[in-house]
């Protein structure tokens, strides 16, 4: 008993610990967009070889946007009801800005993407 | 040999364990008697015959750069990794990331080598060569126990880690030893 009691927790917590990590990967981007306002969102690497825009719309009620990443795409976007859900960029390794963009504000925030 | 822990200030310091000798530590840290005793006397410290109780901070030999984000939210292991080792300006978010394959370790600049060194980038793959986890190698104590530093998982803290944890969480993993070179530019 005492020794399915160790391996059930250990496999928990080898279970937990991967989970930790992976779950974080699959949402990519989640946004708060607000209503009638224009919002841009561009993506670019840092020599700018791989540009895109993710965005640009307007809405017309407050809503959440939602990026997932290509390969999981397809197996997740139903689990975001209540948001704007959209396809992320399959990227190659390296350095990444976006680029977020309204009439009354901009900011870039950094990330790296690792394949 | 030794044992590390993170002192309050985030510092990594080496700690005596009974059977220790300053050679034992020294020579983890690449250092020869004549480099040891420079270093320990440029930090005031006065060796005695006897190390019991001695501890010492080495930090600059572990980590390149030590401002991890004090947000950890979004942040994990390799965000630490990349940033400890000096791959990055300051710990930014790392997105996807787990398949840290040859080419991505060569797009950010790292090279492999065969075994750990104080300061080298460690990560654990699993069968399918999945990167599961990254972590800064430090020092290896008495009974093999190694230490290691970084986060262990998604939005958690800056921590030491132990061999006989990782041992446990990632079994039968491969690891892969990595190092930044001094000359590359940061991200």
């Amino acid at each position: 008993m005492k020794a399915m009691i160790i391996i059930f927790c250990f496999l928990t917590l080898n279970l937990f610990a991967q989970n930790q990590n992976r779950e974080s990967h699959i949402i990519s981007e989640e946004i708060k967009l607000q209503a009638n306002v224009r919002t841009k969102i561009f993506l670019y690497n840092r020599d700018s070889t791989e540009t895109f825009i993710l965005f640009d719309n307007i809405i017309t009620k407050p809503e959440k946007l939602v990026f997932i990443f290509q390969p999981n795409y397809y197996e997740e976007r139903n689990k975001y009801k209540d948001a704007i859900v959209l396809p992320f960029p399959l990227l190659k390794s390296d350095l990444y800005y976006i680029k977020f963009v309204t009439k009354d504000t901009s900011y870039v925030k950094k990330f790296l993407f690792m394949q | 040999m030794w044992f590390a822990e993170r002192d309050e200030n985030g510092n990594i310091i080496a700690r005596y364990e009974d059977g220790d000798t300053y050679e034992n530590l020294y020579t983890q840290l690449g250092m020869n008697t004549e480099q040891f005793a420079s270093w320990t006397a440029k930090q005031g410290i006065e060796l005695s015959l006897d190390p019991s109780g001695s501890t010492f901070n080495i930090t600059d030999f572990v980590l390149k750069q030590n401002d991890f984000s004090t947000d950890n939210a979004n942040m994990n292991c390799f965000s630490s990794s990349l940033y400890g080792t000096g791959a990055t300006s300051e710990e930014m978010e790392v997105k996807y990331g787990f398949n840290f394959t040859e080419s991505s370790q060569s797009t950010f600049g790292y090279e492999k080598t065969n075994s750990p060194q104080i300061g080298s980038m460690i990560t654990w793959l699993d069968n399918s060569e999945t990167t599961q986890h990254s972590a800064i190698y430090i020092i290896r104590g008495q009974d093999g126990t190694e230490y290691y530093v970084g986060r262990p998982g998604q939005n958690s803290n800056v921590t030491i880690q132990t061999s006989n944890y990782t041992s446990q969480v990632y079994p039968n993993f491969q690891k892969t030893f990595l190092v930044y070179p001094f000359n590359k530019p940061k991200f």
